[in-house]
């Protein structure tokens, strides 16, 4: 049976509870009648042979571009970069696909006795991998084999000596990416597309980028202008790298791109009922809900994390496609939108949403305040094409714990951040112009991040800039169930229930408002007509 | 409140100094949240001293701080899953309700010919099913029917796995000719049961494929499933219990055999024996709800296999007859009954076609002159 697509439900006295993520457990909340409730499509079909789909797609590439094997020749230098720990979420459980894909690739470039081969994790300004993090998304075949000989490097923004600046756009945008990379015969970049914004030219252009590039498309007004990241032809972000890829390719850069899709088959058997409509949850599907909720709400924060952290997804490969860097990615594209895309009709006043656990900055840590804002004013809100799914002056309604906790390895510079900036200020723009410089050329933060698994010192103003669309359109934001005092230095409003929380709604949009819940994830992409 | 959206500041341009409104009044009923909150602010001591002490009971005292912590721990459970639902007695600890404006799929049927009897068919379900039908449901049936059992012998004539084709009159007969068999047959031996009656609940189902072996088998329409189920278990090794009337009797009389037994007989090669059961009807009929004690008889006639120029249908009228001559033999004799086969003279197993009253009549006569049936 052909799995159903998204569905756009209209409550009324009928209706069951709905679930809310919240944080590190869920909510049952029951929505007004007459509120709508945007369920995602049902997963589709993965491939049944996702390896031979692999050589497949390196043998019969799209665009321009020749079959791998046909590009690859002894001597050469060859490099293999791949998407980082952000991508996907929750982690894929093993194989990882890249892990797949990489395999398939050196099983070619051993084939036509390539020596020369480096794999570059594409951190951008993330954190350094774990090594067991690594051995998870490729494997432990590939992670034996070029970890000890140091022939598998972590992308350093910050290692002057191993990055080549290599012009500037037409808008006068540096494009500075990593000199190993840029000086091979052949880069192959190793994508995941879990949503629309990724791959394409942002896999190299972002992903192996230094600060002095990314500050160029990583900032306020490109973000303002993204409307959304998930729509290509209205994004700035977007636009941007798109200009850096095409001057790297004009370098002389030769880029092999291979993309992936995967499925929104998002949480294992346990977790099933997230996956479901409410109204069709089973003995089974309740049982799992209260045993979870139960167990969940019981035990400590920081074991209840490390439990859903640990949780792997049984993501299903549903696409796989290689070759020249646009021309995959309108393939790409489709097959994200194949499986996120849901017809919307009409904003509305007021839009809710619950956050889970994880983002793709907080993979085996905390969700910080700041990440929880980035995650629904940045990420949730974004998913949209048209026109975003709450009118100009909305409210959006998030819950989530928002605990006032940072982890001190991995988000160093969000303590300083959150503690010193947003004291002063939330405007992006004057953070912006008054505090990031200090925070991206701080010695500190540089060695931590180069040196431990420590974010760049940048990087909490880039989550905060995420936000800037949704601060711009929207008229207030409520967290639901959050740390007041953390929910007040972020510069949004607390609620104890969703009841007091559209209450709150209400003074800003006006009485008898129109209400949406966004029962997400697994992840949907809204086209708002 | 006066409310001008369009007109609100932008947000995320000054840090908030506005009081949150979340802080709800009097008449607003509070959260689980809410109510937390206020439980861990207010001192827990005060709620201790608001509680009566008994005087001149000093002693008690101890008693009392149990039963306090008792109650305490009961109200903050009791609190803890409201915060998670909505209630003890709402979704999700009952069943959700289904949105009207949402229309229902075809659900995934468990019951019918998809109920799945597999497990009955395991070692340990056998054990159990072999244990009540001999340990209860033989001796049971010893002293309610006491049954005369005629022609076990004719089964080591032939090699199983064997069909067995009876008359139905009665739910009596299931029982009575499972026990009827030797045990070698007995204890892996399934019954081909009407889907939409034994089947329709899961708890029906459930008991018919416990206690009897019993397998679904879609009566009312052409459904390949069912049959080849059965087809699949004969060809492992299982007997086959079958009623080719696929209904009881309405008044005493058989109805027309239908092509089941003898479609999987063609189809596995497994011989067919016609079985006639005779008293059941008179302990417990069709629209009958009271069982009565009475004597019956199981006569197990001789194998009959299907021909290779013989459909399902003409092989199905071959074991009708076969049953027939067995009524006669227990109306006669063996002898008697042989002859009058043999001379096309047997008599009808689904009676005279004349008016209801003629057929009660004969059939009495049918029954050795007993009492008519409305005198009982």
């Amino acid at each position: 049976m052909s799995p159903r697509p998204g569905f756009v439900f209209e409550t009324d006295r009928s209706s069951p509870a709905t679930l809310f993520w919240h944080g590190e457990g869920f909510r049952l909340e029951k929505l007004p009648t007459g509120a709508r409730i945007v369920y995602p499509p049902e997963p589709v079909e993965a491939l049944t042979d996702p390896v031979a789909q692999i050589r497949g797609a390196l043998e019969n590439p799209v665009g321009d571009s020749p079959p791998l094997s046909a590009l690859l020749r002894a001597g050469m230098r060859l490099t293999i970069a791949f998407d980082d720990v952000s991508l996907p979420l929750p982690p894929m459980r093993s194989p990882d696909v890249r892990q797949l894909v990489i395999e398939s690739v050196l099983d070619l470039a051993a084939e036509a006795s390539v020596d020369d081969v480096v794999l570059i994790a594409a951190l951008a300004l993330h954190r350094r991998m774990t090594a067991s993090e690594l051995r998870h998304a490729l494997g432990d075949r590939i992670y034996d084999a070029f970890a000890p000989n140091g022939l598998l490097v972590q992308h350093d923004a910050e290692d002057q000596a191993n990055l080549v600046h290599l012009g500037l756009t037409t808008e006068g945008e540096d494009v500075e990416i990593n000199k190993r990379a840029a000086t091979s015969d052949l880069l192959v970049y190793v994508n995941i597309n879990l949503v629309a914004m990724d791959g394409g030219h942002k896999s190299v252009a972002t992903g192996l980028a230094s600060y002095r590039s990314l500050r160029h498309h990583h900032n306020v007004r490109t973000m303002q202008h993204s409307r959304s990241f998930m729509d290509q032809e209205h994004s700035e972000l977007h636009s941007s790298n798109w200009r850096m890829g095409r001057l790297i390719a004009a370098s002389g850069v030769k880029v092999f791109q291979i993309e992936t899709t995967l499925n929104t088959n998002t949480f294992p058997d346990q977790f099933r009922f997230l996956e479901r409509r409410e109204w069709e949850w089973s003995l089974k599907d309740r049982a799992s809900f209260l045993a979870t909720s139960f167990a969940l709400e019981r035990a400590p924060a920081g074991v209840a994390r490390k439990v859903l952290q640990r949780t792997c997804s049984p993501y299903g490969l549903s696409s796989v496609q290689a070759g020249e860097v646009e021309a995959v990615h309108a393939v790409t594209t489709e097959n994200v939108y194949r499986q996120q895309l849901v017809e919307v009709e009409g904003q509305t006043d007021i839009l809710t949403m619950g956050l889970p656990y994880i983002c793709p900055y907080n993979v085996g840590s905390i969700m910080n305040p700041i990440l929880v804002a980035c995650t629904g004013l940045g990420y949730m809100f974004n998913m949209y094409l048209g026109k975003p799914l709450v009118r100009p002056g909305g409210v959006l309604i998030m819950s989530h714990p928002t605990p006032w906790a940072f982890d001190p390895v991995y988000h160093p510079s969000y303590i300083d951040f959150f503690e010193q900036v947003l004291s002063e200020t939330t405007d992006p723009f004057e953070i912006e112009a008054n505090f990031e410089e200090s925070f991206a050329r701080d010695p500190w933060y540089i060695h931590l991040y180069r040196t431990g698994h420590a974010y760049h010192g940048v990087h909490p103003f880039y989550m905060w800039y995420w936000c800037a669309h949704a601060l711009d359109h929207l008229g207030a934001v409520v967290i639901v169930g959050g740390d007041r005092s953390a929910v007040r230095r972020l510069g949004f409003k607390a609620a104890s229930s969703l009841g007091d929380a559209l209450e709150m709604a209400e003074d800003v949009v006006g009485r008898h408002p129109s209400i949406t819940h966004l029962h997400s994830p697994p992840l949907l992409v809204a086209r708002v007509s | 409140m006066e409310t001008t959206p369009r007109d609100k500041g932008k947000i995320g341009t000054t840090v908030p100094d506005k009081t949150d409104i979340n802080m709800t009044t009097a008449n607003v009923p509070q959260s689980a949240d809410t109510a937390t909150d206020s439980s861990t602010t207010s001192p827990e001591p005060a709620r201790q001293t608001a509680l009566p002490s008994l005087p001149g009971k000093k002693r008690a005292q101890p008693a009392l701080r149990h039963v306090r912590s008792a109650l305490s721990a009961w109200a903050r459970a009791s609190s803890r899953a409201r915060s998670l639902a909505l209630g003890p007695r709402s979704f999700p600890w009952t069943a959700p309700s289904w949105p009207s404006s949402v229309d229902r799929p075809p659900s995934e049927s468990h019951t019918g010919v998809n109920f799945n009897t597999g497990w009955s068919r395991k070692y340990p379900a056998r054990v159990a099913r072999a244990a009540t039908m001999d340990w209860i449901i033989k001796p049971a049936a010893a002293v309610l029917a006491t049954p005369e059992v005629i022609g076990l012998d004719k089964l080591a004539l032939a090699r199983g796995p064997f069909i067995f084709a009876a008359n139905h009159s009665s739910h009596f007969d299931t029982p009575l000719l499972l026990t009827s068999l030797p045990p070698e047959i007995r204890h892996r031996c399934v019954v081909a049961a009407a889907s939409d009656y034994f089947f329709d609940r899961r708890w029906k189902g459930f008991l018919s494929a416990a206690v009897l072996g019993a397998i679904p088998l879609e009566r009312e329409r052409v459904d390949r499933s069912s049959a080849r189920a059965a087809c699949e278990l004969l060809a492992s090794g299982w007997h086959l219990v079958i009623f080719p009337e696929g209904t009881r009797s309405v008044d005493g009389w058989a109805q027309e055999f239908r092509g089941g037994a003898a479609y999987l007989s063609r189809r596995t090669g497994c011989p067919v024996v016609p079985v006639h059961v005779k008293g059941t009807r008179a302990m417990l009929a069709k629209d009958s709800r009271r069982l009565r004690p009475g004597r019956t008889r199981v006569t197990f006639g001789p194998a009959l296999h299907c021909l290779e120029s013989e459909d399902a249908r003409r092989f199905a009228k071959r074991i009708e007859a076969g049953v027939a001559v067995l009524a006669d033999e227990v109306s006669t004799d063996w002898w008697s009954a042989l002859r009058r086969s043999a001379s096309g003279e047997t008599p009808d197993l689904r009676g005279p076609q004349t008016s209801p009253w003629r057929r009660a009549w004969l059939l009495e006569e049918h029954h050795d002159g007993r009492h008519p049936e409305w005198l009982r």
